[in-house]
């Protein structure tokens, strides 16, 4: 047995510590996927929080079908399309922070901020499953499978989510990828 | 071999992506077909532009950060409920000694509409006979009843509440219900734990857990996590199984009592 399959069982016969295991070792990964999903430093936040709070509450019900990573997933991911349902507008004002951090000059940063704004209004245009499937494989480097795994899909499905997302990305986003190539 | 036909879009997706199920032949059509390059070469240009959104950093620390959050907020955990709950006069005996022993003011008060106060003149005298101990039983079973009902009352108001069309389910006085009601809760499953009674302990674990969720939700949620939470009620199938404990317990409650034997199980 692993040392997360193990973690896994202690944790679901009540020992805390074991659970402190898990959540250091995917709470990081949680994070990012929360923040491609809300587009927001603190969204994130509370998606990791609730994420793994869940998880906890709900771990009598997970079965070794799928990784504890991808389980966790679904349960961040879920929560983030909750969060976005009721926030309805993601902002962007943090990402542009951090492209000033990054020491990035004004016309970087314009451009920066407009495809931000197109892309926001891009994901805001993909259904739920679709904005999942994609941030899952562009972002996460998840494999179909288990895209379909966090989502409760099938692979066919899977795939032709990541596909129309793309469709619609590539509607809105095409003129901006020559500007930020060059 | 080079593709007879052009890659479509999808093909070129899952190419970009290196997925196995990409035609092959892919790498060597692009390389003598330019049309399909310059498609190619779009996609890709528009793809990698999404890199340029960063997502900020997170320290070593921050998984031990995380878990310094959560862990006030992580209720106790408990086994599942495997099947209907049992208990005993001998176990409710007990409770009944344990609570009047801890929390009988409490009880003696909150249910004084039901039960005879019971003063300490009063207790005096009737402990000299068997009709303090009936009475003494029979205000636990009708806080115990009151206890359940209630419980069942909160989540059979949340499986029936009708999600908003917009913003959400407002489920304020559930959720203080549910607070109200958690340390009878845990008095009652700690008693139950105490004399190893470990199904009705379940339940009330159950129960408590439940109770603990719906008090620590956001007093209006959205009606997704409504669904979720709903759900989960639903699931547990907990109503029920209170509801059949509770009509366990009345029944109990109208029988002659028998402690001594230990014969009267629920």
């Amino acid at each position: 047995m692993s040392d997360e399959a193990a973690a896994i069982a202690a944790a679901q016969a009540g020992d805390q510590d074991a659970f402190r295991v898990l959540v250091e070792l995917h709470s990081r990964s949680v994070f990012r996927l929360a923040y491609r999903m809300t587009g927001n430093e603190q969204d994130a936040e509370d998606v990791v929080q609730e994420a793994f709070l869940r998880a906890y509450k709900q771990l009598h019900r997970y079965e070794n079908r799928a990784s504890f990573a991808t389980w966790v997933y679904r349960i961040a991911a879920n929560y983030s399309l909750d969060l976005i349902r009721s926030r309805k507008t993601v902002e962007s004002d943090t990402i542009l922070e951090h492209l000033r951090e990054s020491g990035a000059g004004p016309d970087r940063l314009y451009v920066s901020g407009k495809m931000q704004e197109t892309l926001d209004r891009a994901l805001e245009g993909l259904s739920q499953q679709e904005r999942t499937a994609f941030v899952l494989r562009h972002f996460e480097g998840q494999s179909i499978d288990e895209i379909g795994g966090v989502l409760g899909i099938g692979n066919n499905a899977a795939k032709h989510s990541i596909f129309r997302a793309v469709q619609k990305l590539r509607k809105a986003l095409t003129p901006w990828a020559s500007v930020t190539t060059t | 071999m080079m593709m007879t036909t052009h890659p479509n879009e999808e093909e070129m997706i899952l190419h970009y992506y290196g997925e196995p199920e990409a035609p092959s032949t892919i790498d060597a059509h692009l390389r003598d077909c330019g049309d399909c390059r310059q498609r190619f070469e779009a996609l890709r240009r528009m793809l990698e532009s999404l890199d340029t959104v960063r997502v900020p950093e997170r320290g070593p620390m921050y998984g031990a950060e995380v878990w310094n959050r959560l862990r006030p907020q992580l209720p106790r955990t408990a086994a599942k409920v495997s099947k209907a709950p049992v208990m005993s006069w001998k176990s409710w005996g007990a409770v009944a000694a344990m609570l009047t022993v801890g929390v009988s003011g409490y009880y003696m008060g909150k249910y004084s509409n039901v039960a005879p106060a019971v003063t300490p003149e009063v207790a005096k005298t009737l402990a000299s006979n068997e009709q303090f101990e009936r009475g003494r039983q029979r205000v636990l079973l009708v806080a115990l009843t009151d206890h359940f009902e209630k419980s069942r009352m909160i989540l059979a108001e949340l499986s029936n509440a009708t999600p908003g069309a917009a913003g959400g389910v407002d489920i304020s006085y559930e959720r203080e219900e549910a607070s109200d009601l958690l340390e009878s809760n845990r008095l009652y499953r700690q008693a139950a734990l105490q004399q190893g009674d470990t199904q009705a302990a379940t339940l009330l674990d159950d129960l408590e857990r439940m109770l603990l969720e719906v008090a620590h939700t956001s007093p209006k949620v959205g009606n997704d996590e409504f669904e979720e939470l709903r759900q989960r009620i639903k699931d547990r199938g907990l109503a029920f199984k209170v509801r059949v404990f509770t009509s366990r317990i009345e029944d109990m409650g109208k029988a002659p009592a028998n402690t001594s034997k230990g014969n009267n199980r629920l």
